[in-house]
């Protein structure tokens, strides 16, 4: 009696033992997740990606013979039904409900609505407060104030928004992009982009900075602060806040732990990396990227980067843009982005 | 008797109390992934001003992976007038310098290092290579990895905050259905990377520069005296050295990059020996510069030393294991009664500091990877085989230093079989 319970308590306590393991060896001998983590060998970064891969997926539906007027099926996210025109005038309140590809110019009224994403070969006007999915676009796009877009909105053209627009995730265009006051964004791309230009117009680009963009490689440490006025040649890291006075000139990168405080009039040949707010002052121009994990505020005519070159600027938990600030290449938030 | 005892109640102890703080160190860099803000990682960034780069390969006898990674070096998406491949044929007696001249009489960025006089070994390869390097960055990949085509791109983005010396990416297994052993070390690196080196990121700790599918500022590292031909594990100490001096060792979650993990038991116990000998004479010469360091916050020294301690403390968790049975049949456990004993279960539950199974589970819950969670228990067989290897290769690092002698480098098998599949 004494002997079998002692059986018992063995062979249960192996199986307890053993428990944990036998999801484990299912699992090894069914390899239902033995895959490497997928890495994309040939992924490269394209900064339009939304526009271009809608623009390759609607010309391999319609190759070889192109896109004929009419109504097709293709292959997006799902089958969708696509409408092909020559050109088109969408009037007021109007709503189009088909993935819309217009060989020529399109032309909206206020208020119209489109429920998919559009192709135009030509040129786009957006009427005020429409509301548009995606769309790109070959040549230039006016989008009137008040317009929503639900996703992206891409120009090979210039890409110029009215007041109190709402941009989606991404706007970008191949050439200027202007953003009116009161519009709100996640990410822009242009060359360059200008934050409160009137709509219909996009401002010329400006000359080159008067500083060289070469940095130097000394570094200072812990500096709070810079004198208006004052050439810094060095480097500046600081595990504190910093602060530069009015038209100082830093030619290096600055890297803060606290925030970046920069005057009005201040030029920075290199980069800035903040871990918490960067204030830009009126009139000061960063000539490369400036990062920051909180918030970005440049203040008005500031300039990020050079005509001809690409840099960025992130501020993580939001970007608030003035009148006349320009940026050449790209401006991202995981935030709210804003122009005012 | 009674004092032997005392002794060993008191070093249990301590034992568990270590056991805990690395539990609570693991468990906050969980809760930080799962939870917490992520900082923002530089990838983002778009510039157009790319800086130079020079890729480092060292390779000793690699003819079976050779090929794989060369063509994919040949496909970087990086302008061919930025960009060099440096392999560094190390003392190699099979077909890899035939191979190296093969590719670089193809491609004019190939620039092959033959190195057949001097001292071997990665340190060694990499100290000439660098001198030799044209690149403002150095970016470095063991034979056995495949780089994709971005991954340049990614890794040196990171050198735009001027603080930065170093670069890490994150290492992906790709032989993982080979065996039990493969299954197990993809689960260490995953929680490795996915939930402890980026958490280490955003806290603003010491993320560890790994040695490969990374990069560093080579002017920066020259200055420093180059690498440490005495010491394994290079990567380490260059970790430290720059972390002492400074600079920030940044991780980029997003730079992933295939390897081939080891497909034997015997081949993984030299691996992790090599590395638990390097570390541990890292840790020797860096423990108190990295107190006396000027440029390091307070917490960024706690995470410093219990990173700088991790390969010590399996001996100390196989000595308290001894203790603890020791005094369990000298009748001298029940000192462990009510909070005690949870804590000591807690602590001992852990199974160590190499990426606790929570860190292990929730990587592979970040990762879409979830099936795979059900190996986790099996991880008990690595923990103890680890603490085993661990253990003498710290007795191997007492000796190397003791005895001030030269270390010899002895490179990890490779097998070849991922590279085969073309993953």
């Amino acid at each position: 009696m004494h002997m079998s319970l002692f059986t018992i308590i063995c062979i249960l306590f192996f199986v307890f033992c053993l428990l944990p393991f036998v999801t484990g060896l299912r699992e090894f001998s069914k390899k239902a997740d033995a895959e490497p983590l997928k890495i994309n060998m040939d992924y490269l970064r394209d900064p339009r990606y939304f526009a271009h891969a809608f623009k390759k997926i609607l010309t391999d539906s319609f190759s070889p013979q192109g896109a004929v007027k009419g109504l097709r099926l293709v292959g997006l996210s799902k089958q969708e039904a696509v409408q092909v025109v020559d050109s088109a005038t969408v009037s007021g309140g109007g709503v189009v409900e088909d993935v819309y590809y217009v060989k020529g110019n399109l032309e909206s009224a206020e208020k119209a609505l489109f429920e998919k994403e559009i192709y135009v070969g030509g040129t786009a006007t957006i009427g005020e407060e429409n509301q548009l999915r995606a769309l790109a676009c070959d040549g230039d796009i006016r989008i009137a104030r008040g317009t929503k877009i639900i996703r992206w909105i891409d120009a090979e053209g210039s890409l110029v928004v009215g007041k109190g627009c709402r941009l989606g995730t991404s706007a970008s265009s191949g050439q200027g992009l202007a953003v009116g006051s009161g519009c709100s964004f996640k990410r822009l791309y242009g060359f360059p982009v200008v934050a409160g230009a009137a709509a219909g117009n996009l401002p010329p680009t400006k000359d080159a900075a008067a500083v060289d963009p070469i940095v130097c490689e000394c570094i200072e440490r812990d500096r709070e602060e810079v004198q208006p006025y004052e050439n810094v040649n060095c480097n500046i890291i600081t595990s504190h806040s910093l602060t530069i006075g009015d038209h100082a000139v830093v030619r290096g990168h600055i890297k803060t732990h606290g925030k970046c405080t920069i005057g009005a009039g201040v030029t920075i040949a290199g980069n800035v990396f903040a871990e918490e707010e960067v204030q830009i002052g009126p009139g000061s121009r960063i000539l490369g990227n400036l990062f920051s994990q909180g918030q970005v505020v440049c203040n008005a005519e500031a300039t990020i980067g050079l005509a001809g070159k690409t840099k960025s600027l992130i501020g993580k938990k939001g970007v608030v843009l003035e009148e006349g600030v320009r940026v050449y290449g790209q401006v991202l938030t995981e935030g709210e982005g804003r122009v005012v | 008797m009674e004092m032997a005892v005392l002794i060993m109640k008191i070093y249990l102890a301590i034992t568990i109390a270590i056991m805990l703080l690395y539990a609570v160190r693991h468990l906050i860099f969980t809760l930080n992934r799962l939870f917490g803000e992520q900082r923002a990682d530089y990838h983002d960034i778009l510039d157009s001003d790319l800086r130079t780069v020079s890729v480092l390969v060292p390779m000793h006898n690699e003819e079976k992976v050779a090929v794989a990674i060369l063509e994919r070096l040949i496909r970087l998406d990086y302008p061919p007038d930025k960009l060099e491949v440096i392999p560094i044929n190390d003392f190699s007696t099979d077909r890899t310098p035939t191979i190296l001249d093969d590719y670089a009489a193809r491609f004019s960025f190939i620039r092959p290092l033959h190195r057949s006089e001097g001292e071997r070994g990665k340190p060694a390869a990499l100290n000439e290579a660098m001198l030799r390097a044209t690149g403002e960055i150095i970016v470095v990949f063991d034979a056995d990895y495949l780089p994709p085509r971005n991954i340049i791109h990614n890794i040196v983005v990171g050198f735009n905050d001027p603080e930065v010396g170093a670069v890490m990416g994150r290492v992906i297994p790709m032989n993982v259905s080979t065996n039990m052993l493969t299954r197990l070390l993809d689960l260490e690196r995953l929680g490795g990377y996915q939930v402890d080196q980026q958490a280490r990121y955003n806290l603003k700790l010491i993320p560890q520069y790994g040695g490969t599918v990374g990069g560093f500022r080579r002017t920066t590292v020259i200055d420093l005296g180059g690498f440490d031909t005495r010491v394994l594990a290079e990567d380490t100490d260059l970790t430290y050295r720059l972390s002492i001096n400074g600079w920030k060792v940044l991780y980029a979650n997003r730079a992933e990059c295939y390897e081939e993990v080891p497909e034997t038991w015997k081949v993984r116990a030299q691996q992790i020996r090599r590395w638990s000998r390097g570390h541990n004479v890292v840790m020797f010469k860096s423990l108190f510069p990295l107190l006396k360091s000027r440029f390091l916050s307070g917490r960024e020294k706690l995470d410093g030393v219990l990173l700088l301690v991790t390969y010590f403390i399996p001996l100390i968790l196989l000595l308290g294991l001894a203790d603890a049975m020791a005094l369990f049949f000298l009748g001298e456990m029940q000192i462990f009664a009510g909070v005690f004993f949870l804590l000591f279960l807690g602590a001992y539950n852990t199974f160590g500091n190499f990426a606790p199974f929570y860190e292990v589970g929730t990587a592979c819950f970040l990762d879409g990877a979830t099936k795979r969670i059900l190996l986790l228990p099996f991880l008990i067989f690595v923990f103890f085989f680890n603490m085993w290897h661990i253990s003498l290769g710290f007795f191997e690092a007492i000796g190397d230093i003791l005895a001030i002698r030269k270390t010899t480098w002895h490179k990890t098998e490779r097998f070849g079989n991922g590279q085969q599949k073309g993953v």
